[in-house]
């Protein structure tokens, strides 16, 4: 076992190298993509396979934003694809469980509110798309991203989906699924009741900043989340009339009540074996050195080789738990909103539409409007803060895996 | 002294690591739940292969159906994906089921299924105007008094169930599948394909729980 962890870090050092990326190929990649996305596009391939899908969120939700809703709907299933397949014993997990590498050695399929996110857009697609099939199931499959949880009542919670399943439902004409789906979403959240049987427009109003990951502890091995700095909104206007809208989502909750990963408990332990093996080497270095000094006082040389190979054995127990890397992966999609909120509405088919959020601070401000779908079953999705307000590099991907090309 | 120096170092770097406290880290593979031949599939879901196998299955089946195949006209049938009906937490193109149903059955029922193509019925209507107004000629197989009518529709319905064990990260989904060809004339199910259980059950490695 010593031996094999001796060697640990180079046999990690043998995964295989990522494919280089041309710039050739690059410029073919980013040809049709919307040109205020590229930046953020230019990261799925800049940063590697590990941080591909967390580059095709932040950019299919750019893209969505922008309209260009087939680049945002082919990235999203880029990154759904993933999502939905099965990683057993790949060597980038095996690499995430080492106690040699950080987490974010692996490759990141994003916390189970970053998944189900993935659902909601491309069902907000499907629904613009008029496939309404398709977009409940795609509301469906997204609960079930969140369906790993250590508290099982929060388990499958997102009244979001199941309300926007229930509108997909009412613009098939599948009362059932519409019935079925709006009991859900009042059964998560009593204030989300069925819309009227004339409502013919579902406005989304998304508003305040992503929850914000951070690694805490000594080797900062617990994740755990912060609330964005952008706040909010606390009312809406649609075209100048007050919106009584309903909050169907928090995703600052909903990342923050799943409770315990199984992935904590391998953090936790790498971040014993850490301190274990910092506290043995320093014990035993100290040791040596006292045996050490003691041997010249009493001129005792077996006594100063037993303290020499102490010491030496101290020095690699230390280098060793140099080499360990508890850090949680912090790496996250920065572009999501906090709160979700959901109005139903009738409006005639051909109205312009203007929302208007106004803050906690009284400060009202134009919202960033999209109107999707068909005159008779529509969604108007609005947003305060633009998904193009962030770096190009996501929050949590290293330097190292940016260089990686 | 000194062995048991080493000892007691190699020991604690040993206690240390060994303990992970989590059962089954390397998670477990897709395995098909219901009897059957393995498939390289990665997820829980309806795959390219079980779609595949679905079809084949029903055009063996269609193309034994005496409503279909012993007649002395050959059956009108109306093959569209609208009809299938996706309730599953799938995303799925059903495009994927009826054509290559529609693909097979034409190849291999010789002349006596027709399909009916409904999602063309717009551009077969101003083909048909253009003929009568004389913008174009009338083709080399002449005019009919009306479009074709159809005998059967093909309908169908996808379902799933899932379960997903919290504490083990085990995931489960059972997709069932039915088709039913119906005789729009008198609403009559002339033929019902057997119900398609396909179970599938995957745990992923410990750092995606």
């Amino acid at each position: 076992m010593a031996v094999a962890m001796m060697l640990a870090p180079a046999a990690i050092a043998k995964t295989a190298p990522e494919p280089v990326v041309t710039p050739e190929a690059k410029a073919a990649y980013l040809q049709d993509k919307p040109a205020d996305a590229q930046r953020l596009f230019a990261h799925v391939l800049d940063d590697g396979q590990n941080a591909a899908v967390l580059n095709q969120m932040r950019s299919a939700l750019a893209a969505f934003q922008l309209g260009d809703s087939k680049i945002a709907a082919t990235t999203l299933d880029e990154a759904r694809t993933p999502i939905e397949a099965v990683f057993s014993d790949t060597d980038d997990a095996k690499k995430a469980r080492s106690v040699w590498s950080k987490e974010a050695s692996k490759r990141f399929l994003g916390e189970g509110y970053e998944r189900a996110m993935v659902y909601y857009y491309r069902g907000l697609l499907f629904l613009e798309a008029g496939d309404y099939e398709n977009a409940a199931a795609s509301f469906k499959g997204g609960q079930l991203q969140d369906a790993l949880t250590e508290n099982v009542e929060n388990s499958q919670d997102f009244a979001s989906l199941a309300y926007l399943r229930g509108w997909a439902g009412k613009c098939a004409g599948e009362a059932t699924v519409a019935e079925e789906s709006f009991a859900e979403a009042a059964r998560l959240k009593p204030a989300l009741t069925a819309p009227d049987a004339a409502a013919n427009t579902l406005v989304i109003f998304e508003t305040g900043g992503a929850p914000e990951k951070v690694g805490e502890g000594k080797y900062k091995e617990t994740l755990t989340y912060q609330e964005s700095d952008i706040a909010p909104a606390a009312s809406f206007a649609v075209n100048d009339a007050p919106a009584a809208a309903v909050e169907a989502e928090d995703l600052f909750w909903q990342a923050t009540s799943r409770g315990h990963r199984q992935m904590d408990t391998l953090l936790s332990n790498k971040a014993k074996t850490k301190a274990g093996t910092a506290a043995t080497g320093q014990a035993l270095t100290t040791v040596g050195a006292a045996m050490m000094q003691q041997s010249y006082f009493s001129n005792n040389n077996n006594m100063a080789a037993m303290g020499g190979v102490a010491m030496l054995g101290g020095l690699f127990a230390s280098a060793m738990a140099a080499k360990m890397t508890p850090a949680a992966d912090i790496r996250q999609w920065d572009n999501l909103p906090q709160k979700v909120y959901l109005y139903p509405m009738t409006l005639t088919a051909d109205a312009p539409v203007k929302v208007v959020a106004t803050g906690a601070d009284g400060v009202a401000s134009e919202a960033i409007v999209r109107v999707l779908g068909q005159p008779n079953c529509r969604v108007v999705w609005a947003r305060t803060n633009s998904a193009l307000n962030v770096p190009d590099m996501a929050p949590g991907v290293t330097v190292q895996q940016g260089k990686r090309k | 002294m000194r062995k048991r120096l080493l000892c007691a170092g190699a020991f604690a770097l040993l206690a240390s690591a060994c303990a992970s406290g989590v059962s089954n880290t390397a998670g477990a593979p897709t395995t098909y739940v219901a009897p059957g031949a393995p498939a390289a599939v990665q997820g829980v879901g309806v795959q390219s292969d079980d779609i595949a196998s679905i079809s084949d299955s029903m055009l063996r089946d269609l193309l034994n159906t005496p409503a279909l195949v012993s007649r002395a006209t050959p059956a009108r049938v109306i093959l569209d994906e609208s009809e299938i009906k996706n309730f599953s937490s799938q995303i799925l193109d059903k495009g994927l089921f009826t054509d290559r149903l529609r693909s097979g059955l034409n190849r291999n029922a010789a002349g006596k299924i027709f399909f009916i193509n409904r999602a063309s019925i717009a551009r077969v209507q101003q083909e048909r105007d253009l003929k009568r107004a004389g913008t174009v000629d009338v083709g080399t197989t002449g005019l009919t008094k009306a479009m074709a009518g159809a005998d059967y529709q093909l309908t169908g319905a996808i379902r799933s169930q899932d379960a997903i064990d919290s504490k083990t990260g085990m995931t489960q989904r059972n997709t069932l599948i039915t088709f039913q060809l119906t005789d729009l004339e008198t609403g009559i199910i002339v033929w019902e394909s057997e119900a398609f259980d396909i179970g599938k059950a995957a745990q992923n490695d410990v750092v995606y729980r």
